[in-house]
C-alpha cells in the first residue's frame, strides 16, 4: 500500500502539533479549575483580614471560585467540542 | 480551637518520630538529613557551585522595603543562571543572524536556529493566530528560546534550572498575561474587549458574570506558571531522589540500578525541556489567538443577536 505524498507529510511532526493544538485548551483546564478556587481562597482570606469577618467572606469566595471555575471549564470544553465538530 | 489542637498534635507526632529516627542510629539520621540535603540542590541558594573552584558565595544585599512588602534583591543561583541564559540567548541569536545573512542558504549552526524559528512560525503562530500573529512572533520566539535555554541549563553539570523557581515562571506568566490582553485589545478595540468580559448575558447578570470572566483571564497564565514550574522541579526531584537511593542503601552494589533509571529519566528530562518550552509558547499563542479571533466571532455574534 502506497500512501499519497501529502498524507505522508501530514503524518509526521505537524500531525503531532495539530493534535496538541486542538487539545491545547484542555491541558490547562484542570489546573484552571483548581486555580480559580485557590485564587479566590486567597482573595477571600485577604478580604476577611481587611474587614474582620473571618471566615465568612473566605467561604463565600471559595464557593464563588468553584462556580466560576466550573463555568470556565464548561466553556473551554464546549469550545474544543465545537472546533472538533467544525473540523470534520 | 479544633484546628489548633490537631495542628499541635500533628507537630508533636512529627517531632517525636524525628527524635525516634535520630535515636535509632546513624542510618536514620543520615537518611533524614539526606532528604533536606537533596532538596538544597533543587532550591535556590546563595552559593554557586563551580567546577575546579568550588563554592562561591554570591553577594547578599539588604532587603528593600516598599510599604508592607519586603523584597530581597540579592543575587542567587537562579538569578545567575537566568542572566546567563539571557546573555547566551543574545549571543546565539546574533551569531545565527550574522551567519545567515552572509549566505544565501543557511548552513550549520545558523540552519539549526532557523529550523526552530520556522517551526514556531509555521506550526505554532500561523495556525493559532493567523497572519496577524506575525507581529507577535519576536515575543513568542524570545519566550521559546529563553525558556528552552533555562530548562537545558539544569541538565548541564553544575547547572541549575531557573524555571524550577516559581518566581521566574510567575514573571514569565505575567508577561504572557499582559501580551494576551494587549493583543486582544489591539485586535478588538477597548470597547469590544470590555463587552467580551460581560459574557454576552443580560445586564442584570453582569455583577456575577464580570467577576467570573475576569477570574477566567487570570487562571490561564496561572495554569501556565504552575505547569512549567511543576514539570521542571518534579524532574529534578526524581533524578536527585534516585541518586539518593544509593546513599540510603549505603552500598555500591545497588548503584547500577538507580544509575540506569537516572539515565532514562535524564533523557526524559531532555525531552521535557523542549516540550515545556514548546507548550508554553504554543498555549500563549493559542490564548492570544483566541482573543484576536474573538473580534471576528464576536462581530457576527452581535449582528445575529441584535
Amino acid at each position: 500500500m502506497e500512501k499519497p505524498e501529502k498524507e505522508l507529510k501530514d503524518s509526521g511532526f505537524s500531525q503531532y502539533g495539530k493534535a496538541l493544538r486542538s487539545a491545547g485548551p484542555l491541558f490547562g483546564s484542570g489546573i484552571q479549575l483548581a486555580a480559580s478556587v485557590v485564587l479566590m481562597f486567597f482573595a477571600g482570606r485577604w478580604l476577611d483580614s481587611e474587614f474582620n469577618t473571618y471566615p465568612w467572606l473566605m467561604l463565600l469566595a471559595i464557593f464563588f471560585g468553584l462556580g466560576a471555575g466550573l463555568y470556565n471549564f464548561v466553556k473551554i470544553v464546549n469550545k474544543v467540542e465545537k472546533n472538533r465538530t467544525k473540523d470534520r | 480551637m479544633f484546628s489548633t489542637n490537631s495542628d499541635t498534635s500533628i507537630q508533636q507526632t512529627v517531632t517525636d518520630s524525628l527524635h525516634a529516627a535520630a535515636q535509632s542510629g546513624e542510618h536514620g539520621t543520615e537518611s533524614g538529613n539526606l532528604f533536606t540535603q537533596l532538596l538544597h540542590h533543587v532550591y535556590d541558594s546563595n552559593e554557586l557551585d563551580l567546577p575546579f573552584i568550588g563554592q562561591v558565595h554570591l553577594p547578599h544585599f539588604a532587603p528593600i522595603q516598599i510599604g508592607d512588602l519586603t523584597i530581597d534583591v540579592s543575587i542567587t543561583k537562579h538569578v545567575v543562571f537566568l542572566w546567563a541564559a539571557a546573555i547566551l540567548l543574545i549571543i546565539l541569536a546574533v551569531t545565527a543572524a550574522r551567519k545567515n545573512s552572509k549566505r544565501e542558504v543557511p548552513h550549520g549552526f545558523g540552519n539549526l536556529i532557523e529550523v526552530f524559528i520556522l517551526f514556531i512560525r509555521d506550526e505554532v503562530v500561523l495556525p493559532n493566530m493567523g497572519k496577524g500573529g506575525i507581529k507577535y512572533l519576536p515575543y513568542l520566539l524570545t519566550t521559546f528560546f529563553f525558556i528552552l535555554i533555562m530548562n537545558l541549563a539544569g541538565l548541564v553539570p553544575y547547572g541549575s534550572t531557573s524555571t524550577s523557581n516559581v518566581s521566574v515562571t510567575a514573571a514569565l506568566a505575567f508577561i504572557a498575561f499582559i501580551m494576551i490582553q494587549l493583543s486582544a485589545i489591539r485586535a478588538q478595540g477597548i470597547g469590544h474587549y470590555l463587552k467580551h468580559l460581560t459574557g454576552g448575558v443580560h445586564w442584570i447578570l453582569w455583577p456575577i458574570m464580570i467577576p467570573i470572566e475576569v477570574l477566567g483571564l487570570f487562571t490561564k497564565p496561572f495554569a501556565l506558571m504552575i505547569r512549567l514550574f511543576a514539570n521542571m522541579i518534579g524532574g529534578h526531584i526524581v533524578i536527585i531522589s534516585l541518586i539518593g537511593l544509593i546513599f540510603v542503601f549505603q552500598s555500591w552494589i545497588i548503584a547500577p540500578i538507580p544509575i540506569l533509571f537516572v539515565l532514562g529519566i535524564n533523557l526524559l528530562e531532555l525531552f521535557v525541556a523542549f516540550l515545556q518550552a514548546y507548550i508554553f509558547t504554543m498555549l500563549t499563542s493559542l490564548f492570544m489567538g483566541l482573543g484576536m479571533q474573538a473580534a471576528h466571532e464576536g462581530g457576527t455574534h452581535n449582528e445575529s443577536g441584535h
